[in-house]
């Protein structure tokens, strides 16, 4: 007889047409939130100490999430990734622009000192984002109809 | 008292505490704006906001930004390694994978040669090619292969941006005979990410899922082999 699933196992449920899995039902606990921090927080720390020693400290924080996410679907297959932690982390992700405000600051001076290259600047800029959402959208639309 | 002069007179924490202050206000106010006027996304409004206020309070970008960047710095690593969570609990079961690594797979490498073929073939600077390359990658990865590659964060950070507001603003209008929700969510998480993912779960909570797949998929692609092609152009050079 089968078992039923463990309700805070993320590989324990299917949804349909998704690829990421349970949508939040619930707002993420103190406890998840302190969790997924420290993890994501001491990963990173000991990223960017590691790739300092090699001197290549830029590197850390893409190697921070390579190797989180080499241990998390490690740790999926062998016992589940709490839906918790998931939940968590959407928070913050959702509240992740503010770590990039500073430097977005900057970006709007940046459009000013273009100065002769503003034009052009804006016709790449054009181009080369509305050309490939259609063109993605359209072969996206091509092979999953296939299915 | 001058500008210079007022810096001179207060603590280093007090101004450091100011700069903080300003930017968390500047995010809170560009989150409540943003839900008042959904057609322009948070981040603009939180930079206009932010961009008022060092105005009002005299204060160089340059100088609030040395203030902040050692924290920020931070966070922004904190938000990069965050992306690894959703990608992990992802399923792929029911989608036609060979299908979507070629679609992934070209997108990432078309997202990289179209603006900078164009930017090259109009003649513009070296630096703001080298910013193009990024133009498909969501902020916190961009900015970290901009680090690699030298690019200049701000001009990156830019073109991130723009881009994502112009494609999520296009997609209702250019998107209009898709009627595959997750087809539409995987071009905008592609081509637009994370401004295009936030229309895309505006949308539709099903388009919004591949959004962020796509967006997420996109970057971490983009991060490995991006580096690497520009290190090896630049030894074989």
């Amino acid at each position: 007889m089968p078992t039923e699933p463990a309700p805070d196992d993320i590989k324990a449920h299917s949804d349909v047409n998704t690829v990421s899995t349970l949508p939040p039902t619930t707002g993420p606990t103190l406890k998840d939130l302190t969790v997924i921090g420290v993890i994501i927080v001491g990963v990173r720390e000991t990223s960017v100490w590691l790739m300092g020693l090699w001197d290549h400290a830029e590197l850390g924080n893409l190697c921070g999430l390579f190797l989180l996410l080499g241990v998390l679907i490690l740790l999926r297959r062998w016992r589940g990734l709490p839906v918790g932690w998931v939940n968590a982390n959407a928070l913050f992700m959702r509240e992740g622009a503010l770590a990039f405000l500073p430097i977005s600051g900057g970006a709007i001076l940046m459009l000013g000192l273009l100065g002769a290259e503003l034009w052009p600047f804006l016709v790449v800029l054009v181009i080369s984002t509305l050309m490939p959402l259609w063109i993605y959208a359209r072969l996206a639309q091509h092979g999953l109809r296939l299915r | 008292m001058s500008f210079n002069g007022w810096l001179q007179a207060t603590p280093t924490w007090l101004t450091l505490l100011v700069a903080y202050a300003v930017t968390v206000l500047a995010y809170v106010l560009g989150r409540v704006l943003n839900q008042r006027l959904p057609a322009i996304p948070a981040i603009i409004w939180a930079v206009l906001l932010l961009m008022g206020m060092l105005a009002g309070l005299h204060w160089p970008y340059a100088y609030y930004l040395q203030r902040v960047q050692p924290l920020f710095d931070h966070l922004l690593g904190y938000v990069t390694v965050a992306l690894a969570v959703p990608l992990a609990a992802m399923r792929l079961d029911d989608l036609p994978l060979r299908m979507m690594t070629a679609l992934l797979t070209f997108a990432s490498v078309t997202a990289v040669l179209l603006p900078v073929g164009l930017a090259y073939v109009l003649h513009l600077s070296e630096p703001t090619l080298l910013a193009y390359t990024t133009r498909a990658v969501t902020t916190p990865v961009a900015l970290n292969i901009a680090a690699i590659l030298h690019a200049p964060a701000a001009l990156v950070s830019l073109i991130v941006i723009l881009s994502g507001v112009i494609g999520a603003a296009c997609s209702s209008i250019l998107l209009r005979k898709i009627d595959d929700e997750r087809a539409v969510g995987l071009a905008l998480g592609l081509a637009a990410h994370a401004i295009g993912t936030v229309q895309a779960w505006q949308r539709n909570p099903v388009a919004g899922r591949f959004a962020a797949f796509g967006m997420a998929v996109n970057a971490l692609l983009t991060a490995i082999w991006l580096p690497l092609v520009y290190l090896w152009w630049f030894k074989t050079r």
